[in-house]
C-alpha cells in the first residue's frame, strides 16, 4: 500500500511539473502577454485581443503540443529500446536511429527538391525509413555484442557513418537547403506548423497504445529473452512490433523537431527511479509524461538562456544528458535495466 | 505426461549432437552430466523449443513442440536459464506473480488458482520474509529457491533447468537437489537439470545422462552406468580415477603407495581406510604395516614397534615416511 501512495504522490508531481511547465510555456517568450486575456482565451471566452490569441494559437500552443508529444514520444521510444536490447544506455539518439532518420531527412532536403517538402508527409516517410533501416542494422548487430556499452558504440559508429554520407550529399546541395539542414538538425520544437499537428501526435502518441498492450511481455523480456520465451512470450511478435513502434516514434519526432539528445534515455531512467518499479504498465505511462515534462522545460531553457530564442534545443539536452550517460555507466556496472 | 526425444540432432547450424533417442518420464529427476562446452546447453534449449531440432523429434504430450504456441509450451513446460542480469527494482512477489503471464488477464495480479500456487510456493520455499526485497538483493541460493518458486507458478508437467546448482556452495547444492526430488514426485513433474556434480548427480538421479567429451550420449540409472563403466570411461583422467566400488574419485598415483592393513570395523574403520587410501596407499589384508585402534588413539605396527597418536594426520605422516625410503633409493 506505502508502495502505490507513493506511486499516486509521484504521479501528482509529474502531472504538476508538467502542467507548470506548459503554464511558463504560455507566458514566457519574446513577447509577454496579458494575463487576463491568455485567461479569456484559455477559457473560451473569446478575447478582442487580436494579437495575444494569434500568438497563442500559431506559436506558444503547437510549440508546447510538439514539447509534449515529442517528449513522450522519445521516452516511450528510449524505454521500449532498453528493455528490447536489456541495455541501459539505449536510446532513440544513442544507438543511432536519430542518425538513420536524418540521412533520410539530408537525402529529401538536398536532392528530393522542395515538393516533398512542402507536403505534409514529407519529411515523415524518409525519416521513418532511415530509423528503420538504422534500427535493422542496429537489431542484427546487437545479437553479436554482450557488452552493453558495446551496442552504445556501436551507435556511435551507425552515427558517424550516417553523419559522413550527409556531409557528402551536403556539399552537392545550394547554401538555402544546407541552411535549412542545419536549422533542422539544431533541434527545436517551433518549426511544426498547426496544419502538421495531427500527424505529429498521431505517429508519436499512438504507437504507445499498443506498446502498452504488450507491457506485460516486456516485463517478462527484463528476463532474459530465451527466459521470456518459457513463460509464454511470443518473441517475433514482440520484436517485430518493438521495432516498428520505438522506430516509428523516434522517426516522427526526428522528422519534425530534428535529432534531439538524451531525452529517450533519460526519460525511463527517470521514471525507474521516481516510481522504483521494472512493471511497464506503471513504466510506460509514468515514462511519457516524464519525457514530456523534460522536453517543456528544456526547451524553456533554451529560450531563456538566449534572449533571441535560436539557442539549439540540442545545446541543452547534450549539456544536462550526456553525464547522465556518465553517471549511468558509473553506477551500472553489472548493465541491469531495471 | 512426458518428454520425448526421437532421433534428435541438436546445434546450432550444424548439428553438434545426436541423433539422441531418450525420454523425461513424469515424477522423475534426470540430471545431465558433461564437461564444459559439450552442449548441454544447446540440448537444453533445444528441448525447450528455444532453438528448432535440426533433425528428429521432441515430442511433449505426443504433440511435436513446434506445433505448440509459446503460451501453449508455457502452460506445459517451465524453464530456470542462467541469467546475468540483474533486475533491481523487480520484487520477488511481482516475480512470481508476472510467472502467471498465460494465465491472468491484463490488469490481473493473479488468477484464483494462481493464488492458492502463490500460498503453497511462498510456503514450501519459505519466502514469506522476502516477498518484498528486490530479487536482485537475494543471495544465489535464495535466488535460486525464488527461480524455481517462479517455474512452478506456471504449473508445468516438465522443469528444465541449465545448471541451476552453479553458483551454489555444496550444502545448498545438496538442499537443492532434494527439494527437487520431493517436487518431481509430488507434483509428479519431469525435472530435467544439467550440472557439474558428478558424486551427487550419482545420489539423486532417477536417470542419468552422460555425455562425453567426443559427445557420446548414455542415459540410464547412475548405478547401471557405473556397471557398465560408462562413468570411468567419461571422467577418468591421468591424476584421477572413479572407482567403482566406493563411487568417488581417487588420486591415481597408487605407485608411490605402500600397503597398509587396518584393523577396525564400523565408521571409524570407514574413514581410516577412506584417508589412507586418499593419499595413495593401497588398502589390503596381512600387510607389514598394520593400523588399529585402542583406548590411546591411532596404532601403527611394524615390526612388532608400536607407535600411537590421537590424531589422524600424524597417522598419514608416518606412512608417508615409510614411503621416503623407496623414492630415495630410486632416485
Amino acid at each position: 500500500m506505502a508502495t502505490s501512495l507513493r506511486n499516486v504522490a509521484s504521479l501528482l508531481l509529474l502531472l504538476l511539473l508538467a502542467l507548470m511547465g506548459i503554464g511558463v510555456q504560455i507566458f514566457y517568450g519574446s513577447v509577454s502577454l496579458p494575463l487576463e486575456e491568455v485567461i479569456k482565451i484559455l477559457s473560451f471566452q473569446g478575447s478582442e485581443d487580436y494579437i495575444t490569441g494569434m500568438i497563442l494559437r500559431e506559436v506558444r500552443f503547437p510549440r508546447i503540443l510538439t514539447a509534449l508529444c515529442a517528449g513522450a514520444a522519445l521516452g516511450c521510444s528510449g524505454l521500449l529500446m532498453q528493455t528490447f536490447f536489456r541495455n541501459p544506455l539505449a536510446g532513440p539518439y544513442e544507438l543511432g536511429i536519430s542518425s538513420g532518420a536524418s540521412l533520410g531527412v539530408a537525402l529529401t532536403l538536398l536532392l528530393g527538391a522542395g515538393e516533398l517538402m512542402s507536403s505534409d508527409w514529407g519529411l515523415v516517410l524518409p525519416a521513418s525509413l532511415g530509423a528503420l533501416l538504422s534500427m535493422s542494422f542496429v537489431l542484427l548487430m546487437s545479437r553479436r555484442v554482450s557488452q552493453p556499452a558495446s551496442l552504445l558504440i556501436l551507435g556511435l559508429m551507425l552515427g558517424y557513418l550516417t553523419s559522413g554520407f550527409v556531409g557528402m550529399i551536403l556539399s552537392l546541395g545550394d547554401a538555402s537547403s544546407l541552411k535549412n539542414f542545419l536549422l533542422w538538425s539544431f533541434g527545436t520544437f517551433s518549426g511544426v506548423v498547426q496544419e502538421r499537428l495531427p500527424i505529429l501526435i498521431g505517429f508519436s502518441i499512438l504507437p504507445a497504445i499498443p506498446a502498452y498492450l504488450l507491457a506485460r511481455s516486456l516485463n517478462l523480456m527484463l528476463l532474459g529473452e530465451e527466459q521470456a520465451r518459457t513463460m509464454g512470450v511470443n518473441p517475433k511478435r514482440l520484436s517485430l512490433v518493438l521495432i516498428l513502434l520505438s522506430s516509428l516514434q523516434a522517426a516522427v519526432v526526428t522528422a519534425f523537431c530534428g535529432p534531439v539528445a538524451f531525452l529517450g534515455l533519460a526519460a525511463p531512467h527517470t521514471a525507474r527511479m521516481l516510481f522504483r518499479t521494472a512493471d511497464h504498465r506503471l513504466l510506460i505511462p509514468a515514462t511519457m509524461l516524464l519525457g514530456a515534462s523534460l522536453a517543456l522545460w528544456a526547451d524553456w531553457l533554451s529560450l531563456c538562456v538566449s534572449s533571441a530564442g535560436v539557442l539549439p534545443l540540442n545545446a541543452i539536452t547534450s549539456i544536462l544528458g550526456a553525464p547522465f550517460v556518465v553517471f549511468i555507466l558509473l553506477k551500472d556496472r553489472d548493465g541491469g535495466i531495471a | 505426461m512426458k518428454l520425448q526425444a526421437l532421433g534428435l540432432l541438436a546445434g546450432y547450424d550444424t548439428p553438434l549432437l545426436g541423433p539422441l533417442s531418450f525420454e523425461l518420464r513424469a515424477s522423475r529427476l534426470h540430471l545431465l552430466l558433461g564437461p564444459n562446452g559439450v552442449g548441454k546447453s544447446t540440448l537444453i534449449r533445444t528441448l525447450l523449443g528455444l532453438r528448432p531440432p535440426l533433425g528428429g523429434e521432441i515430442l511433449v504430450d505426443g504433440q511435436r513442440i513446434q506445433d505448440l504456441s509459446a503460451s501453449q509450451r508455457a502452460r506445459k513446460m517451465a524453464a530456470v536459464l542462467p541469467h546475468k542480469q540483474a533486475v533491481s527494482r523487480l520484487s520477488v512477489r511481482e516475480l512470481l506473480e508476472w510467472s502467471r503471464f498465460p494465465f491472468t488477464r491484463f490488469f490481473e495480479k493473479l488468477d484464483q488458482r494462481g493464488h492458492r500456487l502463490f500460498e503453497e510456493t511462498v510456503e514450501r520455499f519459505s519466502l514469506e520474509g522476502f516477498l518484498h526485497r528486490p530479487f536482485s538483493e537475494l543471495s544465489d541460493g535464495e535466488r535460486q529457491r525464488v527461480r524455481i518458486g517462479a517455474a512452478l507458478m506456471q504449473e508445468p508437467k516438465i522443469l528444465i533447468m541449465d545448471e541451476p546448482t552453479a553458483y551454489l556452495d555444496l550444502p545448498h547444492r545438496t538442499t537443492l537437489l532434494a527439494e527437487l526430488l520431493c517436487l518431481a514426485r509430488e507434483k509428479e513433474m519431469a525435472i530435467l537439470l544439467s550440472l557439474h556434480d558428478l558424486e551427487l548427480a550419482l545420489r539423486f538421479a532417477d536417470q542419468l545422462f552422460v555425455l562425453d567429451s567426443l559427445r557420446n550420449f548414455r542415459g540410464a540409472a547412475p548405478e547401471e552406468l557405473i556397471l557398465n563403466g560408462t562413468i570411468a570411461k567419461t571422467f577418468d583422467s591421468s591424476a584421477a580415477v572413479f572407482d567403482t566400488a566406493t563411487g568417488v574419485f581417487r588420486l591415481s598415483r597408487q605407485s608411490h603407495g605402500v600397503r597398509v592393513s587396518v584393523e577396525c570395523e564400523g565408521v571409524t574403520g570407514h574413514w581410516i581406510r577412506q584417508a589412507i587410501a586418499r593419499i595413495g596407499n593401497e588398502v589390503t589384508e596381512n600387510a607389514a604395516l598394520n593400523v588399529s585402534v585402542d583406548s590411546a588413539g591411532f596404532v601403527l605396527e611394524k615390526n612388532g614397534q608400536r607407535r600411537t597418536t590421537t590424531h589422524l594426520h600424524e597417522l598419514l605422516d608416518w606412512l608417508e615416511e615409510q614411503n621416503q625410503p623407496a623414492t630415495n633409493k630410486s632416485s
